[in-house]
């Protein structure tokens, strides 16, 4: 059957259950995703591998899907705080850390995003675990899900107080004021505007407190350890990806030539990050697929440096396809983001493998793929 | 975590003759070109004082150029300059070939020829094209110079045959009209890794027939070597498919690879088959054969 129709049948979708036996009730784009790398790799062309000399090209799918959060249904929780100063510019703090993975910028742009106010003005605070507001920790792909919504926690309760200064000074109904461009405006008389600088100071002046605190709880999880099922993570990103291959028969050398990636993330709060997110991710996973190979002789690593233990390079990355982003809501989370951190590398290790699989026939159970492995398996199967 | 580097002493002498001397006189001296291969290594070497002689000042030392039929190489010469000389391309493409697959850009910038082969790395990508090219190697003191078959000077892996005094002064090896070669290699990336195996051939046509062949291999054995069983076996015949393959299977029976982490003996014999087919291939077509 073909590797994409056998997946149609048997993907997750709502009302569907895990491999734990949860049910899903919401938030499952996987079939979107699919049928999105299906199209965009004009997979129904490329059923049959293509020899050109001693190379053979071969294309492969594979699906992911991965939950946010911490596993074995850890009660998990995220804080956040933010003040406006009376310069009008805010401070977030967040014990997510800046790890590359762009997580507080997020935080960033979710505040951004509610209380009406220019990015350039919140300032992140590197944590401080002495006293940044407890975060949980930067894993598990939770750092935008869980830490983004306290964000909104905190931003939701500051913009109440910021509205109901700025709709006295503007002389309306809080219904009618508007955060904007760190100004508040009276919608119905939008020429009338004053910046935050000064609903900030008045805020001082009033007693209205300048600072929130925001706080994010999980729904309550279960999972059963003796059965491995239960109800592990309150909601999962889905990806999936086509890899196109060539293996070269004389020498056992796989590169990687395109993939085409798609992810359901709830909602892009920045589709760049994501990119960023995904293209690091596909040179991690041709890594784990063909290359990255921890040795050992006699329990003692004998690859013990980049010299010797092999990951890609910016020669081996692919041609990427546009991200396709698929947003089926979670409804408990700000704007209904999920992570993308580790589902992104999870689809691009089996696409990779069964492409490999289709250029050659040849199915791997171990993985890296080195070439003096693809070479032997070759020769096994005479196919060299 | 990193290790300090060890204390040293870096001088720039910018004659050969002063660099010879501080060869001669000083205590631990090292000599130092782009210190690609030897910066590495300060960190195991605990702090123990070196003398590091920069041979980089010293203008005679650099630079491709050809003089009574052969092309000289100045031991500083970097492998992007390699890379750049037309002369190379034309007079030895096996090793402009190894030149575009030594390392990193950055690598290339800084590493030189020299200093590949003083590394005395079994798997050193400059060596094979070299050594099928029958270059020679200058061995420079304070006495007479003289020069040496490029196979004599390597003794084992990390080893040459220069003493404590010595330093190689050039590299040369003629430039023959109408010949070809090839350098081929397979690395476990497109880029910036060593040779899991490496293999150059060099081809002198008379009509259909191989005047003269030469191979070389690399990462089989505890230098790169040459193949004279393979050569003699297969110099003077008409050349075709049947040819490459008879030299491929020879060249499989030379090597002797050893299994360590960059890959099996047992791959690396059968690729040296598949390079030696590739570059005979291409030594040939260079060479303004048809195959």
């Amino acid at each position: 059957m073909d590797p994409v129709d056998f997946r149609m049948k048997n993907i997750l979708r709502v009302g569907g259950h895990t491999t734990c036996d949860q049910v899903l009730d919401s938030s499952v784009g996987i079939e979107k995703c699919l049928t999105g790398v299906a199209a965009a790799s004009e997979w129904a062309k490329h059923r049959e591998p293509v020899r050109v000399g001693t190379k053979v090209r071969g294309w492969g799918v594979g699906c992911a899907y991965h939950g946010n959060s911490t596993s074995r249904s850890t009660p998990d929780w995220s804080a956040a705080s933010l003040m406006i100063h009376e310069d009008g510019s805010l401070t977030y703090r967040t014990g997510i850390c800046e790890i590359g993975q762009g997580s507080p910028f997020g935080h960033a742009k979710i505040v951004a995003e509610i209380i009406g106010a220019s990015l350039n003005d919140i300032r992140i605070e590197q944590p401080d675990t002495d006293s940044t507001p407890d975060s949980k920790p930067t894993h598990g792909s939770r750092g935008l899900m869980m830490g983004g919504t306290a964000a909104a926690d905190a931003a939701i309760k500051l913009r109440e107080r910021m509205v109901r200064v700025a709709a006295d000074m503007l002389g309306c109904p809080e219904a009618q004021v508007e955060l904007r461009d760190s100004q508040a405006y009276n919608r119905k008389k939008p020429a009338a505007k004053i910046p935050f600088a000064e609903v900030a100071e008045q805020m001082h002046i009033r007693g209205e407190n300048p600072a929130s605190y925001g706080f994010y709880t999980s729904p309550q999880r279960f999972f059963n350890p003796e059965t491995g099922l239960g109800h592990n993570y309150a909601v999962y990103t889905f990806a999936a990806s086509v890899a196109e291959v060539e293996v070269d028969t004389e020498t056992g050398q796989i590169e990687v030539t395109k993939i085409w990636p798609a992810m359901d993330v709830g909602k892009a709060i920045d589709p760049l990050i994501i990119d960023g997110q995904i293209h690091g991710a596909i040179s991690h996973g041709i890594g784990f697929a063909i290359m990255e190979n921890l040795q050992l002789k006699n329990g003692v690593v004998t690859t013990t440096g980049f010299k010797d233990y092999v990951i890609p390079s910016a020669l081996d990355t692919p041609e990427i396809d546009d991200t396709i982003i698929v947003e089926e809501a979670y409804k408990h989370a700000a704007f209904g983001a999920k992570g993308v951190g580790e589902p992104s590398i999870l689809s691009i290790v089996p696409a990779v493998v069964n492409a490999i699989h289709h250029a050659t026939g040849l199915r791997f159970s171990t993985i890296p793929i080195t070439p003096d492995r693809m070479h032997k398996a070759l020769k096994e199967a005479g196919k060299c | 975590m990193l290790k300090p580097l060890t204390g040293f002493d870096l001088l720039r002498p910018p004659t050969l003759v002063g660099a010879l001397e501080m060869m001669s006189t000083l205590d631990s001296t090292m000599p130092i070109a782009g210190g690609t291969d030897i910066v590495p290594t300060f960190k195991d070497l605990g702090s123990k004082p070196v003398h590091l002689i920069d041979l980089g000042l010293i203008e005679e030392l650099n630079g491709v150029m050809e003089e009574d039929g052969k092309i000289l190489l100045g031991p500083t010469t970097t492998h992007a300059q390699i890379l750049a000389s037309k002369l190379i391309e034309e007079a030895a493409p096996a090793l402009h070939d190894a030149a575009r697959w030594i390392g990193s850009v950055q690598i290339r910038n800084r590493g030189t020829i020299g200093g590949n082969l003083c590394n005395a790395s079994p798997a050193a990508d400059s060596a094979p094209p070299l050594l099928v090219h029958g270059a020679e190697a200058h061995i420079c003191s304070l006495e007479e110079g003289h020069w040496i078959p490029l196979q004599e000077f390597f003794k084992g892996p990390k080893m040459t045959v220069l003493e404590k005094n010595e330093i190689l002064g050039g590299i040369r090896f003629p430039s023959v009209k109408g010949a070809g070669s090839s350098f081929q290699r397979i690395g476990r990336r497109k880029g910036f890794t060593l040779s899991v195996v490496n293999a150059a051939v060099y081809a002198e046509r008379d009509g259909e027939a191989l005047r003269e062949v030469r191979i070389a291999l690399g990462s089989v054995a505890p230098t790169p070597i040459r193949a004279p069983s393979v050569e003699n076996k297969i110099r003077g015949r008409k050349m075709s498919e049947e040819l490459v393959e008879e030299a491929a299977a020879a060249c499989g029976e030379v090597a002797k690879p050893i299994d360590d982490v960059r890959g099996t003996a047992e791959y690396r014999r059968d690729m040296v088959g598949v390079l030696v087919k590739r570059a005979m291939r291409e030594a040939w077509r260079r060479a303004g054969g048809e195959l």
